[in-house]
């Protein structure tokens, strides 16, 4: 290997860090401003304090829209899991048209437009008569499936099918296979799975923007609502809470689920929208 | 603050360069022809100059000294009031550049009025004391369409790499590393082969950006600011004044646009074909 230029090198290096400045600054400006103590955006800020947390929590409509944010990611990820588990189940092994049809079915939501399907949505439940909470929980789940999808169905691809043969010709049913055999080899992708979903479904703003109805908003249409109106230092701490939920938590889950696994499922999921554009 | 003095820098300090540049140059033809037009498009240059940024009004009076400078020889009293007569001239012409170029800084709808227009030295009070960091304000890089792309990519940039990532990730070293024994140098390498191979990573990552931005409402929304209307804000404001048909059909307007283009990318990058396989 000849030494690279060091000209090629110089260039190289400042347009990653380049790269990782316009990404990350304005993070770390959301971040760094939520703790400050002063009433009105200022950075870098005179001090330190949790003054913006405080009241964060203390206001009912963030707090609500914080813990309504949490139980529906909670629940649209459990659920889409469960589906997508299923499906991935049956698409793993399974070759043909029809394979083919149902996996661009599952993964259709990636590429549909979201502020389409929440319109759609919209127009549905309002001829059926859907409740609020139940038609948010349908919206999150159908746009977090696409990766619970993905990652599990990659787990189960790099899963030896003689293990599950080998429970089956020991006189197990398929239901017992699944549980002792397959969900235990699996479960990496099923829970990153779950994690994808869950910060799907937390950051989402498209359609909940047309589906959440008087006192049911999410965080980030919460957030959303007063940027809109008025921009104080509380939807800065409102957004820090929620590059804390959406960044810290789960990336830790990953790391600890790669500390004690293979990276297959973490990939897959990270790379769910870009398989889903490239093998429509 | 450094924002607000980076973009000022771009906006208004080439502007400056340019016109201080090109007053300097024609001073010191000036200078030499002892020509008045060359003072005169001097004196204009100076006088945009001083338009797009107050301080450059500092070059007036370095051009009226150097056109009275002693040319050659002894100093004469007619070559004094010759450079005074060039001194004028550009006088003449800076000021009216600069109150064609600034009309607000003046009171009065002619030319010629000569009332200067506090409100103006008040404006320029406060700018400079905002660029200075002494004030804050609302950045102005908010509300633009620039802003609206700048957000997006910083939003979109990973997906890109993700998609672009993948497909590296999945190239055979070999190829690179025959072409380098080839005698190609890492450029070549680069452009000859690993670009084309990366094409399905790249046209898979257009298309993901291109989709996910025909949906970015919010960001939009917040960074384009309330003048901006792009599809989706058309669309969600009609479904806000309950016009649902009509956000309908936009709506299908945008999944048909995203369906057309998303053909068309495919069909014109083929990611499929590059690489024999389609992953």
């Amino acid at each position: 290997m000849k030494p690279s230029l060091s000209l090629g090198r110089a260039l190289r290096g400042s347009a990653t860090v380049l790269a990782f400045l316009l990404i990350l600054a304005p993070i770390l400006i959301v971040v760094v401003a939520a703790f400050s103590p002063t009433d009105y955006f200022e950075f870098p800020p005179p001090g330190l304090s949790l003054r913006w947390f405080v009241e964060f929590f203390r206001l009912d409509n963030m707090r609500n829209a914080f813990v309504l944010s949490l139980e529906l990611a909670l629940l649209s990820a459990t659920l889409a899991t469960v589906l997508g588990t299923l499906g991935a189940l049956f698409l793993a092994r399974r070759r043909g048209v029809i394979a083919g049809l149902l996996q661009s079915l599952f993964l259709a939501p990636l590429v549909f437009p979201t502020i389409i399907l929440g319109l759609a949505l919209l127009l549905l439940y309002k001829t059926v008569g859907m409740p609020v909470f139940p038609g948010l929980l349908l919206a999150h789940c159908v746009i977090g499936m696409p990766y619970c999808f993905r990652t599990v169905l990659a787990s189960v691809q790099a899963l030896d099918p003689s293990l599950e043969e080998a429970g089956q010709s020991l006189g197990a049913g398929p239901i017992s296979t699944l549980f002792l055999v397959t969900l235990p080899l699996i479960w990496q992708g099923v829970l990153s799975g779950w994690l994808f979903a869950f910060i799907v479904s937390f950051g989402e703003l498209n359609t909940a923007l047309f589906l959440s109805g008087p006192g049911l908003t999410t965080l980030p249409i919460e957030i959303f609502s007063y940027l809109q109106f008025q921009g104080s230092q509380l939807v800065i701490a409102a957004a820090a809470i929620l590059i804390l939920v959406l960044g810290v938590l789960p990336n830790s889950v990953v790391r600890w689920t790669q500390r004690s696994g293979n990276v297959v499922p973490v990939a897959a999921g990270i790379a769910t929208p870009i398989t889903a554009v490239s093998n429509p | 603050v450094l924002h607000i003095q980076l973009a000022h820098y771009f906006a208004v300090d080439t502007f400056v360069a340019c016109f201080a540049a090109a007053a300097l140059f024609f001073g010191q033809r000036a200078w030499q022809r002892e020509s008045l037009v060359d003072a005169l498009i001097a004196g204009v240059m100076a006088g945009l100059a001083t338009a797009s940024k107050v301080s450059a009004l500092m070059l007036l009076p370095v051009l009226g000294l150097a056109f009275i400078w002693p040319r050659r020889g002894r100093p004469s009293m007619s070559q004094f009031f010759d450079g005074m007569t060039a001194v004028g001239v550009a006088l003449v012409g800076a000021f009216f550049a600069f109150r064609v170029a600034e009309p607000y800084a003046f009171l009065g709808p002619a030319v010629w009025s000569l009332r200067p227009n506090p409100q103006w030295f008040a404006d320029k009070n406060y700018w400079t004391q905002v660029s200075s960091g002494a004030i804050d304000v609302p950045l102005d890089l908010l509300y633009s369409t620039e802003a609206v792309v700048v957000g997006l990519m910083t939003i979109l940039l990973p997906y890109m790499v993700i998609s672009i990532a993948n497909t590296l990730s999945g190239l055979d070293p070999r190829y690179e590393e025959a072409a380098q024994s080839l005698g190609a140098g890492p450029i070549r390498t680069f452009v000859h082969v690993t670009l084309p191979l990366s094409t399905p990573g790249v046209a898979s990552g257009m298309l993901l950006v291109f989709l996910l931005t025909l949906s970015a409402y919010v960001t939009i929304t917040l960074l384009g600011g309330p003048r901006s209307k792009l599809l989706v804000s058309m669309i969600y404001d009609n479904v806000v004044s309950f016009q649902w048909p009509r956000a309908a059909a936009l709506a299908f307007i945008l999944l048909a646009i995203a369906l057309a283009l998303t053909g068309i990318i495919m069909a014109a990058l083929r990611p499929a074909r590059v690489q024999g396989t389609g992953r």
